[in-house]
């Protein structure tokens, strides 16, 4: 079943084009490997029910039991990861603000969903412009090759005290453009959400529904 | 300055913005601010002030920001009298109500974008989003305002991809699109070049009949030559420690030579020289109001620049700051830089003199700042080479790079890691491998070059724009290098704070420093400046002495450059345009600078009275 439902994720992101395909995929990928490899090994390893034993290497055995576990538990993570790395591919955070508008989530929560949305990017940035000052006057990232733990601080006080005064700044620049006012809103952003896609949602709840029923239906 | 009549329709203009015994501070029984101001009579109320004189507070207090979002207390009236002679209250009206009908824009570039659309014209249609405008109308009005402010070629970029200047216009666009009553507007020169200033101020004119303006500055002279004409028919007060000392027209009030007392620079007039002379010299009366009065207090103003002891360090001072190598050869060869596709830098090649000061100038996204980080090893080329001496400075151990090239970037506090100015300062000692038991006599040495020695307790958070600036100037001084780059810096720092630093630049290039200087200041530029190279585009347009390079209006105009009054009053004059102490030397022709030549440094004490005169002055009645 899970991977049936991450074909339809890939199968999704695969008409997105080259671009996002390809940043889905390597996002996924990156999300999810580390957390395989671990689920591989410690169920792999020492799954409590193993009665079919593939190889042991002293206390630890591979059963066939504990890798099919493991892969079910992969299969899901994998889904998870890829679903929600497809939506947040395709889904500006504009377009995110106004269905969750449409939706009826009241006023101003909506409109700060695209500036969360930019506030990762925008630190990125900062924590660039900072790491450039500090290495101006001398400071190394790295020292014999591993990150120097010096860094770390050099960097963070600085980035603290610039997302505080970030906050302040962004709250000031919003209430001047009028986030406050009451009454009706217009938005420039245009949602494409035809007939196809509203179907295609409930064809998703529908299926969910009917793969919990199936799941839990006496046998 | 008389108490305002609040019921007095506007007199120009179709809404007056008046503030009756305002009185606020952020510390209990301490004052930032107390103004009495009125402004809509058709021109601007120009509100000049150092830093730390509480301009920015007034601003704040004025868009209602003061103190709910700030903290401190205030007192008195804020309100909109609307020709009608309906009065809109600020503290009976909602501030999202207040602020529709009150535009605001200030501090950083970066901090005045909502960062909620990911577009330059998103940005900009976000305001009349909130208020319900159409979306075609939308799309007209930011398609109107994209093409005033000079990005209409920018509608779909990411804002976060804009130049600090770029950016300066989207965030004054981004108010001016909204249409409000009254506009306040801090510091507007601070980050734009010359024609980006005299495009958002001929916007801000156009509508100026209907609306009150209150444009606050630490530098009238940027604004008399973005917009001489408007400048002149404009009402000023200039603030001094928190008050408002003294008010007039702006043609008198800002050009007087003796506003230098509350650290200002004067503002040229554009015209003729010899009604020049004649106009500055008859403003007696108005210099005369200009002398620090009852309001400027013992205890000296908030700006530890101001507290210092001189206008600029002794020798000594800067003998123990001596460069421990000997000059330093800087050179970048056909260097391309670009980011995310988009090239800053296309194959440009800038070689600054040895043991000079160079003058990078250029509107803004020209590839100033690109240039200075490569210079200090900060960006890659990817193609073309940067030397500093022999090595390349990206490839060479930071802190061989860091002995060499010293950056003082365009915003300070990204450096602030200690909880003291000393201690900060001592930190890129300790980064560079200096022994801590150099670090004393070092930091102690900087600090005074720097005029915070008073202040080397305190937490660098809490220094005014000025002396932050001056601050990230001592990080770097104490490191001794001798290249020194600085990317706009006078950025924040008031007119005490750039007569220092432009006799730091005299001392640093008496010790055969390499320096170069990125600005759109060209005022400041042709002070310290041998060598101009006026970069557009990425590329180098223009590379010459100082004085050629800033006399060529046409060449400046093309890189979106406003040349500074006092060049073409210099040139009428047959005066140095450029150099050590042209200023002053028209300041003199003028009849109205400093009697001697300023030697070593500039000196202007005579223009600025010390503390105890100033004492004085208030005891005897003066």
């Amino acid at each position: 079943m899970p991977l049936g439902a991450l074909l339809v994720v890939a199968v999704a992101a695969w008409r997105e084009g080259r671009a996002v395909r390809r940043a889905w995929f390597r996002r996924s990928l990156v999300a999810i490997a580390p957390i395989a490899v671990g689920a591989l090994l410690m169920n792999g390893l020492f799954f409590p029910d193993g009665q079919t034993v593939l190889a042991r290497f002293g206390p630890a055995a591979v059963s066939a039991e504990g890798l099919a576990f493991a892969a079910v538990v992969v299969a899901r993570l994998a889904l998870i990861t890829g679903a929600v790395v497809l939506v947040a591919a395709t889904t500006g955070a504009e377009e995110l603000a106004e269905g969750l508008a449409e939706a009826g989530l009241p006023h101003p929560l909506p409109a700060y969903a695209p500036i969360a949305g930019g506030l990762l990017p925008e630190l990125r940035r900062r924590a660039s412009d900072i790491a450039d000052a500090q290495r101006a006057r001398g400071l190394s990232l790295r020292r014999g090759g591993l990150p120097n733990p010096e860094a770390a601080r050099a960097l963070v006080a600085p980035l603290l005290a610039a997302v505080l005064d970030d906050v302040e700044a962004r709250t000031r620049a919003l209430e001047a453009r009028g986030i406050g006012l009451e009454g009706r809103r217009t938005s420039m952003v245009v949602l494409e959400d035809g007939p196809g896609q509203r179907a295609g949602r409930w064809l998703i709840v529908g299926a969910s529904l009917a793969a919990l029923i199936a799941a839990r239906w006496p046998r | 300055m008389a108490p305002l009549s609040a019921a007095a329709l506007p007199s120009g203009g179709g809404t007056a913005l008046v503030a009756e015994g305002l009185v606020c501070g952020y510390a209990p029984g301490q004052t930032t601010i107390a103004a009495d101001l009125r402004a809509g009579d058709g021109t601007a109320c120009v509100i000049a002030g150092r830093s730390g004189s509480g301009r920015t507070t007034l601003a704040l207090a004025l868009a209602g920001f003061m103190p709910r979002l700030t903290g401190g207390w205030r007192r008195g009236r804020v309100a909109l009298v609307r020709r009608e002679g309906h009065a809109l209250e600020q503290a009976a009206t909602a501030p999202a109500d207040w602020l529709a009908a009150v535009g605001w824009s200030g501090g950083s570039p970066r901090a005045g974008l909502t960062w909620s659309r990911r577009t330059v014209a998103g940005e900009l249609g976000f305001g009349l989003e909130q208020r319900g405008v159409a979306p075609a109308h939308i799309a007209q009005r930011t398609a109107a305002m994209l093409a005033a402010i000079g990005l209409d070629g920018l509608a779909d970029r990411d804002p976060s991809t804009l130049s600090d200047g770029e950016t300066a216009r989207l965030a004054l666009g981004s108010i001016l699109v909204l249409e409000p009553e009254a506009l306040v507007v801090d510091d507007p020169e601070a980050y734009l070049d010359g024609a980006g200033l005299r495009d958002l101020l001929q916007l801000v004119e156009a509508t100026a009949a209907d609306r009150a303006v209150v444009l606050l500055t630490s530098r009238p002279a940027a604004l008399a030559d973005a917009l001489p004409r408007w400048f002149a028919a404009s009402r000023a007060h200039v603030l001094d420690v928190g008050r408002v000392a003294a008010s007039g027209p702006a043609r008198s009030l800002l050009a007087a030579p003796d506003v230098a007392c509350y650290g200002i620079l004067p503002a040229l007039p554009a015209s003729a020289p010899a009604s020049a002379s004649s106009r500055l010299g008859g403003e007696t009366e108005a210099c005369a109001a200009m002398r620090p009065n009852g309001t400027a207090d013992d205890e000296g103003s908030a700006d530890p620049i101001g507290d210092a002891a001189g206008w600029h360090a002794s020798e000594d001072v800067w003998a123990a700051l001596a460069p421990e190598q000997s000059t330093c050869l800087l050179s970048a060869t056909g260097i391309a830089v670009a980011f995310g596709g988009r090239p800053a830098l296309r194959g440009l090649s800038v070689w600054p003199e040895a043991g000079a000061v160079t003058g990078l100038v250029g509107g803004n996204g020209g590839g100033k700042t690109t240039l200075l980080r490569a210079f200090a090893g900060l960006v890659v080329p990817s193609e073309g080479r940067v030397r500093v001496g022999n090595a390349d400075p990206a490839r060479a151990e930071r802190r061989a790079t860091a002995r060499r090239v010293a950056l003082c970037g365009s915003r300070p506090e990204d450096q602030v890691v200690a909880r003291t100015v000393a201690g900060d300062v001592a930190v890129g000692l300790h980064w560079v491998g200096v022994p801590r038991r150099a670090h004393a006599p070092l930091v102690a040495a900087a600090l005074s070059a720097s005029g915070l020695t008073d202040h080397a307790d305190a937490h660098p958070h809490d220094l005014p724009a000025s002396g932050r600036r001056w601050h990230a100037i001592a990080a770097a001084l104490v490191l001794r290098t001798p290249v020194v780059l600085l990317d706009e810096p006078t950025v924040g720092l008031d007119a005490i704070g750039q007569l220092r630093l432009e006799a730091a630049i005299h001392a640093w290039r008496r010790q055969g420093r390499t320096v170069v200087v990125a600005s759109h200041d060209l005022d400041f530029v042709a002070e310290v400046a041998d060598r101009v190279v006026v970069l557009s585009g990425g590329l180098v347009r223009a590379d010459g002495p100082a004085g050629d390079v800033l006399a060529d209006g046409a060449l400046l105009a093309d890189a979106d450059l406003v040349s500074p009054a006092r060049l073409a009053l210099a040139r009428a004059l047959g005066l140095p345009l450029a150099g050590a102490g042209s200023r002053a030397a028209l300041w003199r022709a003028l009849g109205a600078g400093p009697a001697e030549e300023p030697s070593p440094g500039p000196r202007y004490n005579s223009l600025r009275p010390r503390r105890s005169e100033r004492g004085n002055a208030r005891r005897d009645g003066r």
